[in-house]
């Protein structure tokens, strides 16, 4: 099991101005799925997704990944973990406009000090696996939007994380685009078995995924669809 | 993260240009002033020296510090014997006795204190190149001739070739009286010098004064350099006597003088890194705020908040060492504009208007190149260190 969810409460605030965002949350998910979040706006997906992500700190006793208690990890622990076991997925993409495509996907790759031959190797492959290898030498800003948010997925592939944390991947792109990133999240999670944890308010997402979770205002899972195969 | 750091650079160009220019220009600020003062110190030095006292002066020990009724009583009697010794001390090049002596200046009607000096015109004349003859020529080898200072040729209404009378008192005690005709006018820029001073040979002096004392020797080295370890030697050789720098002589000048220019120019550092200070403070600080998604992306990556501030201080390390290097290339490029230096009026006390040239030295450049870049990249460290109360999720929520 890659992540145990028990019981989850989260809010922000403290006191009378708290907001309670997710209730009494319970989960599993286990490692290779590809599982969506759905739900309205506010609805406390992007909140999961963060709390998945490390970026938020639940309480103790609350998620475990990989039978760590992420209560209880300090922040050079947390990072650490990002760093090396996940990939992150923004809805506006958040490429580093000054470096080049191939830069870009490496960047993270130098950062956790692998070798410049292995960093070739593995930005290599993830540009061809989104089919961006031509535009390697391109600048973001000489991109389509569609293309930049292949570079942003080849950006987390390329790190061979345990988990991807996609946070709207498509919301700013178009149906047509929006697909092919969804096709592509399909078939990284296919053919990696990487665990890809995404959140959408697209009710197409959910074709692609292995499970649902569609989250209400209330804070809590409203339903549980069943692992069925990526199309 | 330094490749990245780099090519942040030019992100935001206009902002980084900003900042980089106004790192150079204080920095050329800073060491234009520093060159400036120090220039101003080496020319009112270089002018005492050629114009007044020479590299130092021998006298008895203790002469200069107390007033005498009959200061002749302790000139020194064997001159020639220790001009022998003087000369022989490694890096002395000249020599040059002199006395001085209080007396009246006549012509016709008009009658006028003044200060003598007696030199020995030939020899001075090329050392004491900077007296500035207005009118005439210096004494030179002429034994009628006196030399006057503008203010004194002025109160006393003559100009060359006019006899004066030269009316003084021997050590002795009675009245004796030159006949002089003027053959120079001086100009050395010091009002109370130019009001009252006047050259003679040091012969006539001698004659004037009935005596063949001499009250100092001024001495002009090889190297400016030279000096304390000539003076060491000439202390050796002539226990009896003192050697006396031009910075003492010239004491009121050369520590005052410097005092006040040092502390003006404290003044203008702190304005010059304040600048530095709050410009780069302010577009670090709008560097940070602008790239709050990226700051959001590059944590949520597993970048620690230290790693992060890393990347904005070695931003801030490059722009302040580019602009730093360019603030010294700048200075070059206005001393390659001011070849003869900066024409300024006349400073404080004279009224002789002077080019100040530009006396940069090598520690100054490097001290000015380090304060600058320092406080640049202390500025931006303070700007960046807002990265480390930033949490992830308010970073990455900028975007949404």
């Amino acid at each position: 099991m890659l992540y145990q969810i028990q019981d989850l409460d989260f809010g922000y605030g403290q006191g009378e101005v708290r907001v309670d965002v997710l209730r009494d949350l319970n989960a599993k998910i286990a490692q290779g799925e590809f599982l969506s979040l759905t739900g309205t706006s506010g609805s406390g997906k992007s909140t999961l997704l963060n709390l998945l992500g490390l970026i938020h700190k639940p309480k103790k006793q609350s998620i475990w990944y990989q039978g760590r208690d992420l209560g209880a990890l300090n922040d050079k622990e947390a990072s650490r973990i990002r760093k090396y076991e996940m990939g992150f997925i923004f809805q506006d993409f958040r490429l580093i406009e000054v470096l080049t495509v191939e830069e870009n996907v490496g960047f993270f790759l130098k950062r956790q000090g692998l070798k410049k031959n292995d960093i070739a190797d593995r930005v290599a492959a993830a540009l061809l696996s989104v089919n961006l290898y031509e535009t390697r030498d391109k600048m973001p800003g000489q991109l389509s939007g569609g293309q930049r948010q292949r570079v942003g997925i080849a950006r987390a592939i390329a790190k061979s994380p345990k988990v991807i944390i996609a946070d709207e991947p498509t919301a700013n792109l178009d149906r047509e685009t929006s697909q092919k990133i969804y096709n592509l999240l399909a078939s990284v999670n296919q053919s990696t078995k990487t665990t890809i944890i995404m959140a959408s308010h697209d009710p197409k997402a959910e074709q692609y995924a292995n499970r649902t979770i569609h989250m209400d205002g209330s804070g809590q899972i409203r339903s549980l669809v069943a692992m069925k195969s990526a199309t | 993260m330094v490749q990245l750091a780099l090519r942040n650079l030019s992100r935001n160009r206009r902002r980084s240009v900003v900042a980089i220019l106004t790192i150079a220009v204080s920095v050329c600020g800073m060491l234009f002033l520093q060159g400036f003062f120090s220039g101003l110190m080496e020319l009112h030095r270089q002018n005492s020296i050629h114009s007044r006292f020479g590299h130092g002066q021998v006298n008895p020990i203790g002469y200069r510090d107390r007033v005498y009724e009959k200061p002749w009583e302790h000139w020194m009697t064997d001159a020639p014997a220790i001009m022998n010794k003087m000369a022989n001390v490694d890096g002395v090049e000249q020599l040059f006795p002199r006395v001085q002596f209080y007396a009246m200046l006549g012509n016709n009607n008009i009658s006028v204190a003044g200060r003598g000096i007696g030199i020995v015109g030939a020899k001075e004349q090329n050392f004491f190149n900077r007296i500035n003859i207005v009118k005439g020529e210096a004494l030179g080898e002429n034994e009628e001739g006196i030399v006057l200072g503008k203010g004194l040729a002025h109160s006393l209404g003559v100009d060359i070739g006019d006899r004066v009378t030269v009316l003084g008192q021997t050590v002795h005690g009675s009245v004796n009286a030159l006949d002089l005709v003027v053959q120079g006018i001086f100009h050395i820029g010091f009002k109370e010098a130019d009001d009252a001073l006047f050259q003679v040979q040091l012969s006539q002096a001698h004659i004037l004064l009935d005596t063949q004392k001499v009250e100092t020797i001024s001495i002009g080295l090889r190297d400016d350099a030279d000096w304390h370890q000539v003076a060491a030697s000439l202390k050796a050789v002539l226990p009896h006597l003192e050697a006396v720098d031009v910075n003492v002589l010239d004491e009121v000048w050369a520590k005052n003088g410097e005092n006040f220019l040092q502390s003006l120019l404290n003044i203008f550092r702190l304005v010059f890194l304040g600048v530095i200070l709050l410009a780069i403070f302010n577009s670090a600080s709008n560097t940070v705020l602008e790239r709050r998604q990226e700051i959001g992306m590059l944590r949520a990556n597993g970048e620690s908040g230290w790693d992060v501030v890393r990347l904005f201080f070695l931003e801030g390390t490059f722009q302040a060492l580019i602009g730093a290097t360019l603030g010294i290339l700048l200075l070059f490029a206005v001393m390659s504009l001011l070849p003869e230096g900066l024409p300024m009026p006349p400073t404080p006390g004279t009224s002789r208007e002077l080019p100040v040239g530009l006396d940069i030295q090598w520690n100054y450049v490097v001290s000015c190149f380090l304060l600058g870049s320092l406080v640049a990249m202390v500025s931006v460290m303070g700007a960046s260190i807002q990265v480390l109360r930033l949490s992830i999720s308010d970073a990455l929520k900028q975007a949404s």
